[in-house]
């Protein structure tokens, strides 16, 4: 039902949107639905936004991690935390900008302190913030404010070991 | 034997994730004293004697949530100022100087002082992550309220005044007996 829903969330409706990254809009319970569905492999999710730059300061390292680790069952999940207006005007370029292909998701229908509590209750809600989880899909460790590519492979790479 | 070193890892990992002793309600708040952008002092335990109720606000001049919300904060001071509340910007981010403080401060009109936490030495006492983020304190330095300013980045959006319905709920003598919702804001950059 999630994915069936995913398609028709992606507004395509300006000219060129086709080309970009398709973003879903997700409360956090289907965020957690699809963290369950990657189980078997490692998962990170990475909570950014449009207006912080240390988030998408970051995101070349995550693409980079995902396309080395990819066959080795590493899972990358990009949540937005912005309007959902601006998924056509910003997010989709922001994401084609940082080479993801992708699809990606927006927070939707979930009050901020909601997400906040539920990705994590010591999280203070700063951004950027990356949620990682094992290949049992229990979280095991979040990463706040930005980190540099060797700073998620030295988490990464033990867990892919398992 | 590989699965307690992988455990120790975590355990490691998520200590090093920043987490700081969080003050908690009730809590006695750490005394400091910081220079505002123009050189004068501010000791905490002063300012917090001569007021009813004083205001903490971790803010950035680069953040654009922190920067969303000048307009508020100056609004808040207006209103809350003149009942004997104190209002006190900190800026802790490692790459915003003084220079860089007080151009913010005067061109957003700041009538309340923002001061530079060199080291984010007092971020680390207060536990600040984010910008913006206020902590309000009693005249005897207890703490009554930490969280989040409101709802909404958007003010037009806003269905939750938190920091104002507190600071009215204190003046009317009524306590405020949890901290607010946490929101979403920029990472405060510390030295490393």
């Amino acid at each position: 039902m999630f994915f069936l829903l995913a398609g028709g969330f992606t507004a395509q409706g300006q000219p060129g949107a086709e080309s970009l990254p398709a973003v879903t809009p997700v409360d956090i319970d289907q965020l957690m639905e699809k963290v369950k569905q990657d189980s078997g492999n490692v998962v990170l999710v990475n909570a950014w936004a449009s207006w912080c730059k240390p988030c998408q300061e970051e995101m070349p390292a995550l693409v980079k991690l995902r396309k080395i680790n990819y066959n080795k069952g590493f899972r990358l999940i990009f949540i937005a935390i912005d309007d959902t207006e601006i998924i056509d005007r910003t997010i989709r370029p922001i994401l084609k900008k940082h080479a993801v292909s992708f699809p990606s998701y927006i927070l939707s229908r979930t009050p901020d302190n909601v997400f906040i509590e539920k990705m994590n209750s010591k999280w203070s809600g700063a951004l950027p913030a990356s949620f990682i989880y094992d290949r049992k899909g229990t979280p095991v460790t979040m990463l706040v404010g930005g980190k540099k590519y060797q700073q998620f492979a030295d988490v990464l790479q033990k867990l892919l070991q398992h | 034997m590989k699965h307690i070193l992988l455990l120790l890892f975590f355990s490691f990992s998520i200590a090093f994730s920043g987490d700081l002793k969080d003050l908690n309600i009730g809590d006695a708040v750490p005394s400091f004293a910081l220079k505002n952008y123009d050189g004068k002092d501010y000791n905490i335990q002063k300012v917090m004697k001569e007021n009813k109720f004083t205001v903490v606000m971790f803010i950035s001049t680069q953040c654009p949530v922190s920067n969303a919300y000048n307009e508020r904060m100056e609004k808040l001071y207006e209103t809350f100022s003149k009942k004997s509340v104190a209002f006190i910007g900190i800026n802790a981010n490692k790459a915003e100087d003084t220079v860089a403080i007080a151009k913010h401060a005067k061109e957003h009109g700041f009538l309340f002082p923002v001061l530079k936490d060199f080291r984010n030495k007092v971020a680390d006492q207060y536990a600040a992550q984010v910008t913006p983020e206020a902590f309000v304190v009693n005249a005897q330095g207890k703490l009554l309220y930490h969280g989040r300013i409101d709802d909404n980045r958007n003010p037009a959006k806003v269905t939750s005044s938190d920091l104002s319905d507190a600071l009215t709920k204190l003046l009317e003598g009524k306590e405020i007996t949890s901290s607010a919702p946490k929101a979403f804001g920029c990472s405060i950059k510390r030295i490393e």
